[in-house]
């Protein structure tokens, strides 16, 4: 009896210690990856810059370190995390959604949708307010508005496309992303050939995924995407549970199936959107960070998504100081740093479905 | 009769469903009132299902009306009807590995209950199905039955968590894919329920187990009620000639009080 208890404690109650324990890691990763660079900075430095930032502690401080720890590595640091946990958390409410553990962003084409929007923006923007003299900010909002548009229309015609009454297949919705990805592809093609030489170099770093952009417009843009989109799926988190019993079940359990569908929809859309816009095309985090959550803890989403943003915060991070690193004082993009990692666990979950694509 | 329309907890008035212009179902009248345990019987494409569907609100009729608890499915918020109406799919796509107990569980996601009431209910209701023992493991790893076994737990949980109404099971084939021992213990646990005063209205195609345990039983075939009556009354050898082209036996023993189909 006293066992049980715990076990149906733990399902509808986050556990304040794990998760605080958890947050501590996610600290301990933040002190290393702003450390590590071209320049070494002492974990002790880097602590005293920290707390003289963040409460106004007053340290004896060299400039250098000053400026290099709150100038360049901790916003780019604060960008990993948001756009790591938003990313891992549109991947997990994506598979529920999907009813699907393959779902993930970069895979069933919904980052080359976005992608395809920000590019857009990118190109015509520049050549339009060459001539009619645009302000220079308004870009800032053109790119994740149309990533996030772009997104919108992509994440809708998969869910067409793949799901019916019978739920998702596995084959339509993976050859859905194909599809698109290829269409995207051609699409920004086009833009590549549209692009003068700075722009370039800009779209192609850009669909390789980067941190570097991490300007105070992108930092706030994507933390206030994160805690709006967290607030909203730990809300549906029990509801994503009961989704994944089937639609007619989660219907007869009281649930508005359409409203909780459309808003999910909405709201990855929105996440995937920003995420493209401010750091570019990283793939695989969405697929890779639930796994593993699911293997520790279980599927239940209550758990699976905050646990998931926070796990995906420490790849992202981790990934990025490998970027930064492997090649300094240059830096790898961290889209190939996640790809690597990414592709040969993506094969492998294949290898485990392959009976069940068979069938579908 | 007012007074009985309203104590119907589902009444259904000339109701015709269509698909793709095949007339599914035709002008069904049917009433069902608490305590009884209503048996769906015919053969395959007899629109069973469909019925079914209707009644938990899955599909809308072509034309006719139905009330459930007397009003009408406008009249009804979701999460309300909810705690009222529940039902037993045939089979479920669930396909991630939530423990036996969290399954059970979500029958009472929107409950309003505290947690120890919860906890007392699933506990019970598991017990009840025989898959106590299991509630730590993985659902996946379930057999077929035994999953049957967790989503009757889940949708009488579900049911628990109001008292004092009139409630609504429906069960679409419960027990298709259970050994001899669980089928009974399945519906007599149904059978529980119709004492306390639900409704249970079940897809059946096993005609012993249906003339065991339903108090009435309604004979479709071709989307038309041809029988509405207690068992003795339906399970007549000509109909049974009429809806499934067979030629039975139906006897009565002194070890059964109800007719057996042979």
């Amino acid at each position: 009896m006293s066992s049980k208890t715990l076990d149906m404690r733990s399902a509808y109650q986050l556990q304040w210690g794990r998760l605080s324990l958890v947050v501590l890691g996610l600290f301990a990763i933040l002190m290393l990856t702003i450390s590590q660079g071209p320049m070494a900075i002492s974990f002790a430095d880097t602590l005293r810059v920290l707390l003289s930032r963040g409460f106004g502690f007053d340290f004896e401080l060299s400039h250098s370190s000053e400026v290099i720890v709150s100038q360049i590595r901790l916003p780019r640091a604060l960008l990993c995390i948001s756009i790591g946990a938003i990313l891992a958390q549109c991947g997990a409410v994506m598979q529920g959604l999907f009813r699907n553990p393959l779902a993930d962003p970069g895979i069933i084409g919904v980052s080359s949708g976005c992608a395809v929007g920000a590019a857009l923006a990118i190109v015509l923007f520049s050549k339009v307010s060459n001539s009619f003299d645009l302000p220079e900010q308004l870009s800032l909002v053109a790119v994740p508005l149309a990533s996030f548009s772009a997104g919108l229309v992509t994440t809708l015609l998969i869910y067409r496309l793949g799901t019916s009454v019978n739920g998702t297949s596995v084959t339509m919705m993976l050859l859905a992303g194909i599809a698109i990805s290829a269409l995207a592809g051609s699409l920004i093609g086009l833009m590549n050939y549209l692009a003068d030489d700075q722009m370039l170099r800009d779209l192609s770093l850009w669909q390789m995924g980067s941190l570097a952009g991490a300007s105070q417009f992108n930092l706030i843009l994507s933390w206030t995407c994160l805690v709006i989109i967290s607030v909203f799926f730990q809300r549906d988190a029990k509801a994503l549970n009961a989704l994944l019993l089937g639609e007619s079940e989660a219907r007869h359990l009281g649930i508005d199936v359409q409203a909780l569908k459309r808003r999910l929809i909405l709201l990855t859309a929105f996440g995937v959107g920003v995420a493209v816009a401010c750091a570019g095309l990283i793939g695989f985090v969405g697929l890779v960070v639930p796994h593993l959550i699911r293997l520790i803890l279980g599927p239940n989403h209550y758990q699976l998504i905050p646990y998931s943003a926070l796990l995906g915060a420490g790849l992202l991070l981790a990934a990025d100081t490998v970027a930064r690193i492997v090649v300094s004082p240059a830096e790898m993009p961290v889209g190939l740093i996640t790809a690597v990692l990414g592709a040969p666990f993506f094969l492998s979950l294949l290898l485990k479905q392959r009976n069940l694509l068979s069938g579908a | 009769m007012n007074d009985i329309k309203q104590s119907a907890s589902l009444r259904l008035e000339n109701v015709s469903f269509e698909y793709q212009e095949n007339r599914v179902l035709e002008n069904i009248n049917l009433q069902v009132y608490p305590g009884e345990h209503l048996g769906l019987l015919g053969a395959n494409g007899a629109g069973k299902s469909t019925l079914l569907k209707l009644i938990s609100r899955e599909l809308k009729p072509s034309s006719g009306t139905m009330f459930w608890f007397g009003k009408s499915s406008d009249q009804w918020q979701p999460l309300a009807l909810s705690q009222r109406l529940a039902v037993l799919p045939q089979s479920s796509s669930l396909s991630f590995a939530f423990s036996v107990s969290e399954v059970v569980e979500m029958g009472l996601l929107s409950s309003s209950l505290g947690y120890r009431r919860q906890q007392a209910i699933c506990e019970h209701r598991m017990r009840a199905m025989d898959i106590w023992r299991y509630k730590d493991s993985p659902y996946t790893r379930l057999s077929g039955g035994e999953k049957q076994r967790v989503h009757y737990a889940r949708v009488s949980a579900q049911l628990a968590q109001s008292e004092d109404q009139a409630k609504l099971l429906l069960l679409d084939e419960p027990t298709s894919a259970l050994d001899l021992n669980h089928q009974q213990a399945l519906m007599l646990d149904a059978q529980q329920q119709v004492s306390r005063g639900c409704c249970v209205v079940s897809v059946l195609h096993d005609l012993n187990l249906a003339s065991r345990y339903c108090s009435r039983l309604v004979l479709l075939s071709r989307g038309e009620i041809i029988a509405n009556g207690s068992p003795d009354q339906v399970l007549t050898p000509e109909n049974i000639a009429q809806v499934f082209d067979y030629k039975a036996q139906v006897i009565r023993s002194d070890s059964a009080n109800f007719p057996v189909v042979i």
